[in-house]
């Protein structure tokens, strides 16, 4: 079932008491919580995963609370709970919504080592994957979520999930992770997207999380073949210009911002080789997001 | 806590014996994965997680071919957290080659102690173990020589406050851990096994003299068997750091069964336990690796150390701290009692560190810091 | 640097390569370190993983496997890459 079935008062009672267990990608997450913020924005950014009270096996067990003490008054606060155990500091308790994303990613790229899971967005069209791997401020985000109002469909803006044999990546399809101009921009550009309420003031300034295409979170279980690595490059005036780039640095760039790499040793530098072996490698600087697009749309693999 | 409700997590025990986490039942025997389904599966990851013992249990079950019985979803963290501890494992191999280079002008033994031995050593406990640092030992007045090397070879120390640093070099048996600056590893160096004010008084020298040097190596050791062995009782059993108790205890019941295959290996412990004043912990290790984890333990040594055996009240307070303290720190395996458990567990091990008056000053300073660590 | 020291790869089987239009990686599966070679690096770094060379040797490897259009390698450019390698534990000083 899908919390379409719920209104969001029984989807916060349910998050409140037991909590509630949400299929996001290849995994199940069991999420309980008090914090009515939370639960509307989850029922709003979620409603189309499947969903439902109970599961007998959940891979993440994930609880998030207000601050103790006087902070629960004084400057309240959000705490992430994987497991029993706080692995990162507070937030302040407006910043639930994008601490939720955060932690889940963190639970995601610590654990989930069945996968080689690569710091990049990744959108797919016909079976075809393009990975787009960059560091933040590079507008990876922006040009994914223009993408998934075009045609493609999402698998995840931040972690690409890579199968160490076959390379295809299992979709994840969670929020997209939009901040400051880019939320207006895309607001813009695609005039379907749905928000949750922007989280202002953070440390990475204003966060809009833009919600899954429901065609992309329906068809979750199919994966795609990655079949280029595009390292966007947004900058303000730029011609849109799409140019090759050396594979030896694309895979060394790749392998450095992967979150687990390393850990799975030759099979990894095995499976990263053979990776960027089989994908055309570009650098793509941009300002214009329709000429973006089109460029995209001549991708041929 | 979990969404479907596990059925094999409370059932019945004999009188008198402790609750048994399934993370414990599975180091106990991996047969009990046959009986298990998908909700007490879910249990049993969060508490083998929490307690650092998911990898160990997916060797085990493989090495028992249980591992492929696994239902799919539970299996694929066991085997991811194989995965990772295996890459340390193999880092643990690198930072020893490392370590041996930095410190080639530094005379006299260099004895790995812990984990690092475990894995030089290829001893049952190494599999799937994850690791924090690796410790070893120097003779103390190789200490600086050796942190000067270290340093000189690119470790750091960790930002430690001016108190921390004095409590380490004056309190305990080491200097305070050195990280590296590019592989970010830690390094624990210590002289002794336990700190010189502690109730212990363990003559370092002994265990110096008995060290067994690792073959292609000119100076790395590890310690004897029954040292090693004596070396994680204290360690588990004085150091108040339960966080993996079961995963330190489990630890214990893998050696003890490995050495104590070979007969004389019981005696010799008992003699050596009592030579390095020992005989309380390694009391208290044999006594819990039995009840959680089914050690066995030949009646010859439970009866030499029936004189360290604590007095009937004393024992019963102990069992229920230790009971508790052994179980994963996981909402599932506490009680109302298990925090204050903690505790206490935590008082007594800087009571057997610290002389008394030295403790009340030092327990204060440190709830201070954390109070305002946390704003 | 000694001139007579042979310099050799530390663990010959434990390095894996791939290479794309003369830029190559090496793994060090006992480092767990991926590293980013041009030509004549990894020339050398696989001379050194079937023999043992000293840094004359090196240089007279590097002109002939990998000559710069130009000027000729000389000692002080591949000491430092005999440094580097050394530094990352790829390779050692071949006991004498």
């Amino acid at each position: 079932m899908t919390s379409h079935a719920m209104n969001t008062d029984t989807f916060a009672r349910h998050l409140r008491q037991d909590g509630m267990t949400f299929r996001i990608g290849p995994f199940w997450a069991h999420i309980r919580s008090a914090l009515h913020g939370l639960a509307s924005g989850l029922h709003l950014l979620y409603d189309n995963n499947p969903m439902a009270p109970r599961q007998p096996f959940c891979d993440f067990h994930v609880t998030i609370t207000t601050g103790e003490g006087f902070h629960r008054f004084y400057r309240p606060q959000a705490r992430f709970f994987f497991n029993g155990h706080m692995p990162f500091k507070p937030l302040p308790l407006d910043q639930a919504l994008a601490l939720f994303e955060w932690g889940l990613n963190w639970c995601i790229s610590s654990n989930a080592h069945q996968y080689l899971i690569l710091h990049s967005a990744a959108v797919a069209k016909d079976g075809h994957a393009v990975l787009l791997p960059a560091p933040p401020g590079s507008g990876k985000s922006t040009l994914c979520a223009a993408l998934i109002h075009r045609g493609w469909r999402l698998l995840s803006d931040e972690l690409a999930l890579i199968d160490l044999d076959t390379l295809e990546i299992t979709p994840l399809c969670r929020p997209v992770n939009l901040k400051n101009k880019s939320i207006d921009i895309i607001g813009e550009y695609a005039g379907n997207a749905v928000f949750a309420p922007l989280a202002k003031d953070t440390l990475k300034g204003t966060i809009g999380l833009l919600k899954a295409p429901a065609d992309s979170v329906a068809r979750m279980n199919e994966k795609a073949r990655p079949a280029w690595i595009v390292f966007p490059q947004y900058q303000a005036g730029a011609a849109t210009r799409l140019t090759d780039r050396s594979k030896a640095q694309t895979a060394m760039e790749v392998g450095d911002n992967a979150f687990n790499y390393s850990i799975h040793g030759v099979r990894g530098f095995d499976a990263l080789t053979r990776l960027v072996d089989r994908c055309a490698c570009y650098d793509f600087e941009y300002e214009n997001l329709d000429e973006a697009i089109d460029v995209f749309s001549g991708l041929t693999p | 806590m979990t969404a479907a409700q596990s059925t094999l997590a409370g059932s019945a025990r004999p009188p008198g014996s402790p609750v048994l986490s399934l993370a414990a039942r599975l180091l106990r025997d991996t047969a009990t994965a046959s009986g298990m389904d998908l909700p007490d599966w879910d249990l049993a990851i969060q508490q083998c997680r929490r307690a650092g013992v998911l990898a160990r249990i997916c060797h085990r079950l493989e090495r028992d071919n249980l591992l492929d019985r696994v239902p799919e979803q539970p299996a694929r963290h066991l085997k991811a957290a194989r995965t990772l501890a295996d890459k340390h494992g193999r880092d643990v191999h690198w930072e020893v080659r490392c370590i041996v280079r930095a410190l080639k002008n530094v005379d006299g033994p260099k004895i790995l102690l812990k984990g690092a031995a475990y894995v030089m050593t290829d001893l049952p406990p190494a599999a799937g173990r994850m690791f924090t640092d690796v410790d070893l030992m120097v003779a103390r007045e190789r200490i600086e020589q050796t942190e000067h090397e270290l340093i000189r070879h690119d470790w750091t120390h960790h930002e430690v406050d001016a108190y921390d640093d004095i409590y380490y070099r004056t309190w305990m048996h080491q200097i305070p851990p050195l990280i590296h600056r590019l592989r970010g590893t830690v390094i624990d160096v210590h002289h002794t096994i336990v700190p010189e004010t502690a109730k212990p008084h363990v003559n370092a020298r002994s265990l110096f003299d008995a060290a067994i040097r690792l073959d292609g190596y000119d100076d790395l050791y590890v310690l004897t068997p029954t040292d090693m062995v004596l070396h994680s009782a204290v360690h588990l059993f004085n150091e108040g750091e339960f966080d993996h108790g079961l995963r330190d205890l489990s630890d214990l019941d893998l050696l003890l069964r490995h050495f104590g295959k070979d007969g004389d290996f019981w005696a010799h412990l008992a003699d050596r336990a009592a030579e390095l004043d020992l005989e309380r912990p390694l009391f208290y290790a044999l006594r819990h690796a039995g009840r959680v984890l089914g050690t066995p333990v030949p009646q010859s040594l439970d009866d030499r150390l029936q004189q360290t055996r604590p007095g009937p009240s004393h024992m019963k307070v102990m069992d229920a701290l230790l009971d508790r303290g052994l179980r994963p720190h996981h909402v599932s395996c506490d009680d109302r009692y298990s925090g204050f458990a903690r505790w206490l567990l935590y008082v007594r091990a800087h009571h057997l560190r610290m002389p008394f008056h030295l403790l009340g000053p030092h327990l204060i300073r440190k709830a201070w810091k954390k109070r305002f660590a946390e704003e | 640097m000694d001139s007579a020291t042979k310099w050799r790869v530390y663990a010959p089987s434990a390095l894996h390569w791939h290479e794309w239009d003369g830029e190559h990686l090496v793994y060090n599966d006992l480092s767990g370190d991926t590293h980013y070679l041009g030509k004549a690096a990894a020339c050398l770094l696989r001379r050194l993983q079937d023999t043992a060379l000293t840094l004359a040797d090196l240089v007279d490897e590097a002109n002939r496997l990998a000559p710069r259009d130009g000027r000729n390698w000389t000692e002080i450019d591949i000491q430092d890459m005999v440094l580097q390698f050394e530094g990352f534990g790829l390779i050692e000083a071949a006991a004498p």
